[in-house]
């Protein structure tokens, strides 16, 4: 791992953890027809904070290891689209998976979950892209 | 996408359909049951079949895509190694996630369920990557 993945997992982390504040905390946080019928799920204190800072970190990383060794990406335009693309497929997969097997979701929290995933994958790989890509010698 | 890619997707997700079944629906049910919290109404049951197939499906497809477009892969050995590391790093995220916003994963649920999740990830790698080697002249 080369310090530029350091530093685009660490601009993406933070990006995607702000991010999901400003969505998931704030715009989607009183859209209550998202959630199904388990109760108590939830967790109302912050005590595990650092686990979703550290889970931002890591889904950053995931980014920056696959632009970087295997996709060639290094513009905030390719990391925008395959963010996007990869943020869509990943959070698909476990969104279904949490549809199908607990009552954590509604079908509409299904749909604006994958959707909103997809966004901040997006906004998470351009970081890490423009990042991976920034004052590389052309 | 090409054929190629949708055929390793599919069995890249059958793979990961029925070992899901066996790991999750058999071997490890009761232990996953003992080692997280419980929640009454949390678990789905019946669980919804179609989208935890279509959820193997995205994560197979996703695996494929990577490893076809970008990384170049086509053995098994190949697939197995990135399968279980990008398993990893998804799984890690995730429940991350869980064990910050919910009341339902222990960190020894996030950890058995990482390993496990390796697994999976591997088996399914191994099976796409060899399904887009299969009978590829160099």
């Amino acid at each position: 791992m080369n310090n530029r993945v350091i530093w685009a997992t660490l601009a993406g982390g933070v990006a995607s953890y702000l991010l999901g504040w400003l969505i998931y905390g704030i715009i989607l946080h009183d859209m209550s027809n998202m959630y199904g019928s388990a109760t108590g799920v939830q967790r109302t204190d912050m005590s595990a904070m650092w686990a979703l800072i550290l889970g931002n970190f890591v889904l950053a990383y995931f980014l920056a290891h696959v632009f970087s060794r295997w996709a060639g990406v290094n513009t905030l335009q390719g990391g925008l689209q395959t963010g996007a693309l990869l943020g869509f497929l990943i959070w698909l997969g476990v969104d279904l998976i949490m549809f199908g097997t607990t009552n954590i979701y509604s079908t509409t929290g299904l749909v604006v979950d994958v959707v909103t995933s997809a966004i901040m994958g997006a906004v998470t790989g351009a970081v890490v892209g423009w990042v991976l890509g920034y004052k590389r010698a052309g | 996408m090409n054929n190629r890619v949708l055929l390793a997707a599919l069995a890249g997700g059958v793979a990961m359909f029925l070992l899901g079944w066996l790991v999750y629906g058999v071997l490890l049910m009761d232990v996953m049951r003992s080692i997280n919290p419980q929640v009454e109404g949390f678990e789905k049951n019946p669980p919804e079949i179609w989208a935890i197939a279509l959820s193997n499906l995205a994560w197979a497809l996703l695996f494929a895509l990577i490893f076809d477009r970008w990384a170049g892969i086509t053995t098994f050995m190949a697939g197995l190694m990135a399968g279980a590391w990008m398993s990893a790093l998804i799984a890690l995220s995730f429940d991350l996630y869980m064990v910050a916003g919910t009341n339902v994963m222990s960190i020894n649920g996030l950890l058995l369920d990482v390993v496990v999740s390796v697994v999976m990830g591997a088996v399914n790698g191994g099976v796409i990557g060899w399904v887009l080697g299969y009978n590829r002249t160099s």
